[in-house]
């Protein structure tokens, strides 16, 4: 069992990865905030709380779209890099709302796919 | 070929964060989400220092490919966060949930900051 869930947690992952690396294409210097991973993020986070809250009964198929593909899907590293490069560029209140808004609506998305679960 | 790397790491990420919070399970029997906060301040720093190291020719390379956006990206996580913040609110530990968002919203950026510094980054 142990060794299926590890396989679709590292299938899940491979996908989830690829799936952000596209999504995040869409990121543009010229964009006033990194509005591709926010989407990313807040997407995932949608699905994850959907996911608990409903109950997926198959412990390989939840790890497998929990812990793989949407903890693939979303990042926290790039998040994390993205504010500090903000901050270093001297655009420490556009950091600050990026961190806010991230942290934020990863959150009500978690809670609202969490309400949302039939 | 870029998103077959990608991919790999992706899954080496997603599996490396799997196993280490079961490794954590009992450390975390308190209820406090200390595995992901280790695995997403970890990647930030992780992060931080390969985008300084790494130039912007080398950026388009595999290895990077792999270990930043791969492998790193999968590592960490939004989604687990988002959950484990909201279940601590919607349980009534709002003490546990304000240390875990202003530990993830505070120390995350500081660290890829480091990150960077160390990497070299200009």
């Amino acid at each position: 069992m142990s060794v299926l869930i590890l396989a679709a947690v590292a299938a899940g992952g491979a996908v989830g990865a690829a799936l952000r690396a596209a999504a995040l294409r869409r990121n543009r210097a010229s964009h006033r905030l990194p509005y591709a991973t926010l989407a990313v993020n807040v997407a995932g986070s949608f699905l994850l709380g959907w996911m608990a809250g409903g109950g997926v009964a198959n412990p390989v198929v939840a790890a497998g779209l929990g812990a793989g593909l949407l903890g693939g899907f979303t990042t926290y590293s790039t998040f994390a890099v993205e504010a500090a490069t903000l901050s270093r560029a001297g655009r420490r209140r556009r950091s600050a709302a990026y961190i806010a808004l991230s942290v934020a609506t990863s959150i009500a998305a978690a809670g609202a796919g969490t309400a949302l679960a039939p | 070929m870029r998103y077959g790397w990608i991919a790999a790491g992706g899954a080496a990420g997603a599996v490396s964060r799997w196993g280490l919070g079961a490794w954590l399970a009992p450390a975390a029997a308190g209820g406090f989400p200390y595995a992901t906060l280790a695995v997403n301040l970890l990647g930030a720093y992780a992060l931080g220092w390969m985008a300084g190291r790494f130039s912007a020719k080398d950026k388009s390379s595999a290895v990077y490919h792999g270990a930043a956006a791969g492998f790193l990206g999968a590592f960490t996580t939004m989604s687990a966060f988002g959950l484990e913040a909201w279940t601590l609110l919607a349980d009534g530990r709002s003490v546990a949930a304000a240390a875990y968002v202003a530990a993830s919203a505070c120390a995350g950026p500081l660290l890829a900051n480091a990150g960077l510094r160390a990497g070299g980054a200009s």
